[in-house]
């Protein structure tokens, strides 16, 4: 171990010791953190929306009532075109059943996150107690989760179960009225009366959970019509993330050319064990990768970057990260042959991995077209940034970045397994 | 007793990018004993290098073994590479430190710690005569100075095994008469087995008590100089310069013919960079090489042929059954080819 820490020591000494590098680890992120962070500076910075168009063909007073459910349900949701706006203008006509499709394309865009269409029918079904299907479009990744699809769910449990409490009232009064061989009640408006009342009450009383369930729900970085993270809480991880790709990937350059003069060879024929050499090596890669993550996140706690509620997965998802980079830096050098090859690779790879993962704005944006969302899944920083945002935008703790957390270290194992096994000394 | 350095059987195929199938090394034996001086004598691309590589562990034999005092270097490898030293052919040092941070870091590489580190560090710089130079950085120092640290940091652990693959090219002849000196006081003054590769006939010839040609992957000789000569036979080697740039077919055949005791005769056309005309090439000439046994007996013989045949004759050289006639007579070709 004493002779890998010496490896490891070694390397970050001579890292540390071209001005070149101390450059790309402090000047160029913090630069680049204040541009990003100013360019993409939202509004508030708080309050995330997500669009959801509402064609209601039903237009009764039950629909209405839908409505208004999952407004509560989800305040987070702006129903188009209940809340028109010149901010956020939506062109969907109020009453307009030919418009289904013209809506569903603007799902496909991109334009919207959803599309729930209530069926004329609605409240009749309701009443009779019959199936009918809610007709819903979005182009939410499984992966990462729908808010919509559970807020619109969360409303129809709700539904669901105060219909079936007011109807179960009537029965009840109907058996009442057998056994007694009599009328409870005066007229059969006041029945009415007393559905309506059990079904106000039923629904009331199953909101409370509900709400809180498909609020949770919500946190998962989804489109979002505000675009998500603005400003620092984008820029600092998001800078941080991209440099600390960097910082691992200019570590192949480092091997090839530790390769071409020859030390490592040198190292080879001394004894040392293959463990302490790639170790020693991996180590102060990783170490590299959380020195960046500490200069951008130090950077961050100067601006006053709410850091949220739990600094240990913070540290995590960092860690996952710098892991992951790590692994496929090693991975890389075991593919490319020559130096030039490699730094013209990691510019590229590094560029486009972070566009890609999110790095430079927030992927919840809502000028992102979908497929970038589903082609973004192939990037580590896509992981790191969805943890990041889970912890310093929307204040999760742990349990909210295990998912990505895992996803990362899964990823390390297998380029770990290839690059360790696959690195030659010559 | 066993040898110091054994190798059995080694093999090495490379497959390149495109599956091509490069045999570098086709099975090579070697017995180097304890205090001797071996040399692996070959022209570039014959092995040498793929060779130390495999017996130093730094890559795997494709087939075969080497040991190293008896511990082998696949079985083994971290007891194996502890009493060696390496000194790569080229420049293995970290530019960027100084001379004796590389000394130092290497050293505690090979599990050198304290004031035992530093008692060696400060032994590997009076040896390698750079003192009062170890603080500046390696990478301002001149090729020799590089070439002397690039040996330090395989002495520092004091090896009982040194290998040193080509550790002359591309010095001026001062660095390189020290780099010579420097293997005989590591066999004279610390009784180590040293394993020398090189492409230059002179070298092997003055350093070694032993060698080992070898040519496309194969050992084609193995022993002493005096055994490795008497292969050839008493084969003088006349190399005579005439001032025509091409030499008659009969003259070669009449050589071969017509005198006793010449076993070959070839012309070798002048070649001259790129770029000289013509004329420069008239001047120059061409050379008749002459392999005979008492060829000095046979020259004046020799020579007045020559002349019969309407060829003036430039110059002469005649030398005895060396190393390169060795070469030679096996391969047909020159070492330098
Ligand atoms: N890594 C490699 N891949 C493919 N071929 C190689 C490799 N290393 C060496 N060779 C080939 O093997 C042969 C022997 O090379 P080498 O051992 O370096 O010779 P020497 O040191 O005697 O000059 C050469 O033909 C060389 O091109
Ligand atoms: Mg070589």
């Amino acid at each position: 171990m004493r002779k890998l820490l010496e490896i490891t020591l070694l390397d970050l000494r001579i890292y540390l010791s071209a001005a070149s590098n101390l450059v790309s680890l402090t000047v160029l992120p913090i630069v680049l953190t204040f541009v990003l962070g100013g360019v993409f500076s939202g509004g508030d910075g708080g309050q995330s929306r997500l669009r959801v168009d509402v064609i209601d063909q039903d237009q009764s007073e039950a629909s209405a009532a839908f409505v208004a459910d999952l407004q509560a349900v989800n305040p987070g949701l702006y129903l188009c075109p209940m809340e028109q706006s010149d901010s956020i203008p939506c062109e969907l006509p109020e009453v307009d059943g030919d418009d289904v499709d013209a809506a569903v394309q603007a799902v496909q865009d991109g334009d919207s996150n959803a599309l729930v269409v209530i069926p004329s029918g609605y409240a009749a079904a309701l009443e009779n107690l019959e199936p009918l299907s809610l007709p819903y479009y979005s182009q939410a990744d499984a992966l990462l989760g729908d808010a919509v699809a559970n807020s619109v769910d969360a409303v129809l449990q709700q539904v669901n179960g105060a219909v079936i409490a007011a109807r179960i009232s009537v029965a009840y009064v109907d058996a009442l009225e057998t056994d007694l061989g009599g009328d409870l009640f005066a007229d059969e408006s006041m029945v009415d009366d007393l559905q309506q009342t059990v079904y106000t009450a039923a629904e009331t009383r199953w909101q409370l959970p509900s709400a809180t369930i498909s609020y949770e729900q919500t946190k998962e970085g989804v489109v979002q019509q505000d675009g998500g993270p603005a400003g620092f809480s984008q820029s600092v991880p998001g800078t941080a993330s991209m440099f600390v790709l960097f910082t691992a990937i200019s570590g192949i350059v480092l091997l090839l050319e530790e390769r071409r003069q020859q030390t490592l060879q040198r190292l080879a024929a001394m004894p040392l064990a293959r463990w302490q050499i790639i170790g020693g090596k991996i180590l102060s890669r990783f170490l590299l990768c959380m020195l960046q993550f500490g200069i951008v996140f130090g950077l961050g706690l100067v601006v006053g970057l709410d850091f949220g509620n739990d600094l240990l997965a913070l540290l995590l998802v960092m860690a996952a990260f710098a892991v992951c980079c790590t692994s496929l830096a090693l991975w890389l050098a075991t593919v490319v042959r020559s130096e030039g090859q490699a730094s013209a690779m990691s510019t590229f790879l590094g560029l486009t991995l972070a566009a890609l993962g999110g790095a430079w704005w927030s992927l919840e944006l809502p000028f992102i077209p979908q497929i970038m969302r589903t082609i973004s899944l192939i990037s580590p920083v896509t992981y790191a940034m969805n943890g990041f945002n889970q912890l310093l935008y929307y204040g999760g703790t742990l349990v909210d970045v295990l998912v990505p957390v895992g996803i990362l270290l899964a990823v390390s194992a297998v380029f770990f397994f290839f690059g360790i096994r696959n690195f030659k000394y010559v | 007793m066993a040898a110091m350095i054994e190798a059995h059987g080694l093999k090495k195929v490379f497959t390149t990018g495109d599956g091509k199938r490069i045999e570098a090394v086709k099975g090579v034996d070697l017995a180097v004993q304890k205090g001797e001086i071996f040399s692996l004598l070959g022209p570039n691309g014959a092995g040498k290098t793929t060779t130390i590589n495999m017996i130093s562990g730094l890559i795997e034999p494709t087939e075969g073994d080497a040991s190293i005092g008896g511990h082998s270097i696949t079985g083994e490898p971290l007891r194996a590479k502890a009493l060696l030293g390496v000194i790569p052919q080229e420049i293995a040092l970290y530019p960027k430190l100084s001379a004796r941070q590389n000394l130092n870091f290497f050293g505690k590489m090979y599990g050198l710690s304290g004031a035992d580190l530093n008692r060696r560090v400060d032994e590997v710089l009076d040896f390698i005569d750079l003192r009062d130079r170890q603080n500046d950085r390696v990478e301002n120092f001149s090729g020799g100075m590089k070439r002397r640290v690039n040996i330090g940091v395989g002495l520092l652990h004091r090896p009982q095994v040194v290998y040193m693959d080509e550790p002359t090219v591309g010095i001026d002849p001062q660095n390189r008469r020290r780099v010579l000196d420097t293997v005989f006081r590591l066999r004279d003054e610390y009784n180590m087995t040293v394993l020398y590769t090189t492409h230059l006939m002179e070298e092997a010839q003055e350093l070694s008590d032993r060698v080992g040609i070898i040519d496309h992957g194969e050992i084609i000789a193995l022993g002493t100089q005096g055994e490795l000569t008497q292969q050839v036979g008493e084969e003088d080697r006349l190399t005579i310069g005439i001032d025509a740039v091409q030499a008659p077919q009969q003259l070669l055949d009449a050589l071969q013919t017509q005198i006793e005791g010449v076993t070959q005769a070839e012309f070798l056309a002048p070649t001259l960079p790129e770029g000289v005309d013509s004329e420069e090439l008239e001047r120059k000439g061409g050379k008749i090489r002459v392999l005979a046994k008492r060829g000095r007996k046979a020259l004046p013989r020799i020579l007045n042929l020559i002349e019969e045949h309407n060829v003036e004759v430039n110059s002469v050289e005649v030398r005895e059954p060396d190393l390169e006639a060795v070469f030679l007579h096996l391969t047909g070709r020159a070492l330098r080819d």
